[in-house]
């Protein structure tokens, strides 16, 4: 009998209340866990000690304990003693599973609570008002999870601190004002159905990001994983923070070979550790950046870059297989002929959701269109103006920036306030083409080309089809497998007369011919 | 990313529709703006999330915070002595009587507490009418101060003079003490500003004929440890604030035997064991106010720490303490209760909430642990017993931590929700339940109903931007 309580291991837990019931369940569960022959948790009330002294697991530090002290047999291999120990010190600090109770089909009110239902959460999607996200994205890097972060309206400083705090703790902040990434082939926020694959994609902006997906898609490739970082990532100021831990994700990831980095404004020192990081990187990196004049800093890295976002596609395709065929990124839609000319020419007006797409359009029209022109996204000899201001000559508005969207929903969820502009655009004299984008994906309007012919249809009934003499230009940015898929979008479109391009920068280039009347 | 995604969404519901279609873990919450929409508190709240960290990352408040919670869950109480209170605290002075809550004049105490701070004058003999005690205090002559200046705690208005009986609560862990008196018993009390001669007869008693047979009995037993009744209390259906009749029982089996050896006589041992087994189902309360009180006080003025560290009543105004801030009371106007009332009263009879018993829900239990307690489903205004429950879920988003040594049945033994921080509440809008007894406004009148009451969301407010002052400079 004393060689057998020699090797029996006792905890005392002084002062620990647990119930009979309870502890037999605790002592059998730790028994499994452990793989010990005999674990027995029981209160050392008098009783209980006799029980132990009959098995033979009555030990001295036992036999002392008092009635409100929690004691724990463990007869076990003595390596499995500190195994038997933890198992039961781990079951009576944590019930079974946090709070089951019959409350829990109720949503949690909280982001901390969230988590504990949601073992293991890892990402926090978030789209409410930018005066609240920025607090809940505090929360929910704090709490360890990379954000999504879609709400806009956050000051450069709050932006600053929140990825600040993300980097200090390893994680992402893909934000503010994202639109876009697609992770585990999830589509997050304003994102294609596209194919997996081997390109990974960084993106400061959502449209951009779709518009490189969906074009890889069209030429057979696909994406292992695309991450949004923000609008004003690459500004110096905030220096690329989240974009920096997306290569490190991306160098990281096995599925992704090759990165495109698309980008907008980076400011002159990001630019400069950026291009140092890719030169380091394990993987080839391709950039594309808006705004940008000279690419000094890429080329002494070694970095390619491409002027545009069609062209970052063909390159990126070259680079994986060099006979693929990149034609059909540039089709044109059917019917697109010499007659289709406005009656007159006359100026352009260009009318996005994205960003990006608006940007990309009016550094190409700045190039082919003299005269004055305007935007409320800066250009490189483009006037800057707000997108409520009127203006003299070509105008380009991205109308997913805060001017439109604070207390208003983007217009890639409610296109209403696009398509008034629309109408407004068609009903004025001096224009005579149309530039626009439809995109695609989750959780953008439905049949947005089918609203869209309708804002035609109201602005014909209103000139007395006057404004059928104009021009109404689009590229569909989306995919075959998206709902509705871009084919059904590209019909509806063509039949009520809408031109659609391949892709941004060719509807570019043919609004701005069409605006000097010239051949196409 | 590599163990696949698991996402949380606050916001549209679209941007969780391919989640849902494709099986992969989501959850939707019920979000609403934080801090009520306040933008200055939602700024303060933003950030003490974003500042404040090591070189690590880590938030020195979550740090701070869970440095308050370890030492709050390790406490031990251990109630050791009973005995008067001016032999206890040197520093009592003779002119002095306690008061609950947070500091307040005489001039302008409510009535249910003059009318015990009256009835403490007239126990200690201070004064031989009620007019001449009451000349007393307003002349200053006798001086009224604050339960906790003496580190004690006690119920509703809390009036405690020198030679009243005290309850010596020890941490074993910590090695802290605090103070609470010995509970009167329902109906007629002091601590509901009762000051008539049963009231007094009934306060000499214990000071006489309990306290003095009650502290043999814990002298002989070397004390009784709190937490093992209070986990077994919980666990048979008592929160320990408005309910206490198992932790009562289960007081007084540990103390019974002792007590036939201590008491004078076996006339004195039958008016004992009538008040503690059959008479006073709230006896417990005092003694998990005072075990409350270790353990909170050792989560006291830990810098960066925005654990609520006390919470008390005057009957006027609510007071709280936040562990970085030390001893400084943050202070708004005390609610009403809403409850039931007995019989012939109404809430227009109703004092505004009083007391330091809210101590216990610093600590996790009471309000805090509505869940347990089905028996006070319909006291407390909840429809059915899931909307009791729904309470206690409520309560773990306002608190760091939960007790495993509180596991609440009813909730698949979680424990209590402990560890109040002050920057959930603000942000969530969740205000902690306190379960508390109802005092009429008039004195001399006495206890008219129980019900639920919460903190005014000014005083966290309050507490918050002081705070962030403090930290932020």
């Amino acid at each position: 009998m004393n060689e057998t309580r020699s090797e029996v291991h006792c905890l005392v837990l002084p002062g620990v209340y647990r119930d009979s019931v309870f502890l037999m369940k605790l002592s059998s569960r730790a028994r499994e866990l452990s793989g010990a022959r005999q674990v027995t948790a029981l209160m050392a009330a008098p009783r209980n000690k006799e029980l132990l002294a009959q098995s033979g697991l009555l030990t001295r530090d036992i036999e002392a304990a008092g009635p409100d002290d929690l004691v724990v047999a463990i007869d076990a291999e003595r390596e499995l003693n500190p195994v038997a120990e933890k198992a039961v010190l781990d079951l009576l600090a944590k019930p079974p599973r946090a709070l089951r109770s019959p409350t829990e089909h109720l949503a949690p009110k909280s982001l901390p609570m969230a988590c504990e239902r949601l073992e293991e959460a890892n990402l926090a999607i978030i789209s409410v008002a930018g005066e609240y996200a920025k607090y809940e994205a505090a929360q929910a890097l704090s709490s360890g999870l990379d954000v999504f972060l879609y709400s806009d309206n956050i000051s450069l400083a709050d932006e600053r601190a929140l990825k600040r705090l993300a980097a200090a703790k390893g994680l992402l902040l893909m934000g503010p004002d994202c639109g876009s990434a697609v992770i585990d082939a999830m589509p997050l926020g304003f994102a294609n159905r596209v194919r997996q694959g081997t390109v990974g994609i960084i993106s400061t902006s959502g449209t951009g990001l779709q518009e490189v997906g969906c074009l890889l898609d069209r030429c057979g490739l696909g994406i292992s994983t695309a991450l949004g970082v923000g609008g004003r990532d690459l500004v110096d100021d905030i220096g690329g923070i989240s974009t920096k831990t997306a290569l490190e994700r991306l160098e990281g990831d096995a599925k992704t070979q090759i990165i495109v980095v698309i980008g907008g404004d980076p400011g002159a020192e990001t630019r400069r550790e950026l291009a140092g990081m890719c030169r380091r990187l394990g993987k080839p990196v391709l950039v594309r950046y808006a705004g940008v004049a000279e690419y000094g800093a890429e080329d002494a890295a070694g970095i390619p870059h491409a002027g545009t976002l069609r062209d970052a596609v063909v390159m990126t395709a070259e680079r994986i297989a060099s006979i693929l065929d990149t034609s059909d990124l540039d089709l044109p839609s059917p019917g697109v002929r010499e007659k289709d000319r406005p009656s007159k020419s006359g100026l352009v007006r260009g009318l996005f959701s994205g960003g990006m797409l608006c940007r990309e359009s009016a550094e190409i029209c700045r190039a082919l269109l003299p005269g004055a022109m305007h935007s409320n996204v800066r250009v490189d000899g483009v006037g800057l103006i707000g997108g409520h201001e009127p203006a003299d000559g070509h105008v380009f508005l991205d109308m997913g920036t805060d001017e439109f969207t604070m207390g208003r929903p983007h217009p890639l969820l409610y296109p209403e306030q696009k398509l008034a502009r629309i109408v407004h655009e068609l009903c004025a004299p001096e224009v005579s083409v149309i530039l626009t984008d439809v995109v695609l994906g989750n959780a953008v309007a439905p049949n947005y080309a089918g609203q869209l012919v309708r804002a035609i249809d109201r602005a014909a009934a209103l000139t007395d089809g006057k404004s059928r003499e104009k021009r109404v230009v689009a590229n569909v940015c989306g995919t075959e497998s998206d709902t509705p898929s871009r084919s059904s979008q590209i019909d509806i479109l063509l039949r009520s007369g809408v031109t659609v391009l391949g892709n941004n920068a060719r509807a570019a280039a043919y609004a701005a011919k069409l605006s000097l009347g010239g051949t196409v | 990313m590599a163990k696949g995604l698991r996402a949380v969404n606050i916001g549209l519901d679209d941007f969780l529709s391919p989640f849902r279609k494709g099986g992969v873990p989501c959850a939707d919450i019920d979000w609403k703006p934080p801090a009520q929409g306040d933008s200055e508190l939602i700024d303060i709240l933003f950030n003490l999330a974003v500042g404040f960290r090591n070189a690590d990352g880590d938030s020195l408040i979550d740090i701070a915070n869970h440095t308050g919670l370890r030492r709050i869950l390790a406490a031990q109480p251990v109630v050791r002595r009973v005995r008067p209170a001016r032999e206890l605290i040197p520093d009592f002075a003779e002119n002095v009587i306690l008061h609950a809550g947070p500091p307040v004049k005489w001039e302008n105490m409510c009535g249910p507490m003059r009318g015990a701070i009256v009835g403490a004058v007239l126990y200690e003999g201070l004064a031989p009418s009620e007019a001449e005690a009451e000349r007393l205090l307003h002349s200053g002559s006798i001086a009224c101060q604050s339960n906790y200046t003496l580190n004690v705690v006690a119920p509703m208005a809390g009036a405690v003079s020198r030679s009243m009986p005290l309850f010596l609560v020890e941490n074993e862990t910590a090695g802290n003490i605090a103070y609470s008196p010995l509970n009167e018993g329902v109906g007629h009390a002091l601590r509901f500003g009762e000051n008539h001669p049963p009231v007094l007869a009934r306060l000499k008693w214990l000071e006489e004929v309990l306290a003095p047979a009650l502290d043999r009995a814990l002298v002989g037993l070397g004390g009784v440890a709190l937490k093992p009744i209070m986990s077994q209390a919980l666990l048979m259906g008592d929160e320990m604030h408005q309910r206490n009749v198992a932790a009562s029982l289960a007081f007084y089996r540990s103390v019974a035997t002792e007590l036939v050896d201590a008491a004078e006589s076996a006339d004195d041992l039958k008016s004992i064991v009538s008040f503690l087994a059959r008479e006073n189902e709230q006896f417990f309360l005092n003694l998990a106010m005072a075990a409350a009180k270790t353990a909170m006080d050792t989560a006291r003025i830990i810098p960066h720490s925005t654990l609520i560290t006390a919470m008390n009543r005057n009957g006027v105004d609510f007071g709280m303490h936040l562990s970085a801030t030390g001893d400084r009371w943050f202070t708004a106007p005390s609610l009403y209760p809403k409850g039931l009332y007995f019989p012939g009263y109404t809430e227009t009879d109703a004092n505004p909430d009083m007391g330091d018993s809210a101590i216990v829900e610093c600590y996790g239990i009471g309000g805090m642990a509505l869940g347990a307690v089905p028996s006070v489903t319909h006291l407390v205004g909840a429809g059915n017993l899931m909307e009791s429950l729904e309470y206690t879920v409520d309560m773990n988003h306002i608190c760091i931590g939960r007790d495993p040594d509180l596991a609440i049945p009813n909730c698949d033994f979680a424990g209590a929700p402990t560890g109040i921080d002050v920057c959930r509440v603000v942000a969530t809008g969740i205000l902690p339940l306190i379960i508390s007894g109802v005092a009429h406004h008039k004195p001399g009148v006495g206890q008219v109903g129980t019900g639920l009451v919460t903190p005014p969301m000014e005083v966290m407010n309050k507490a918050l931007r002081a705070f962030y002052q403090t930290v932020a400079g």
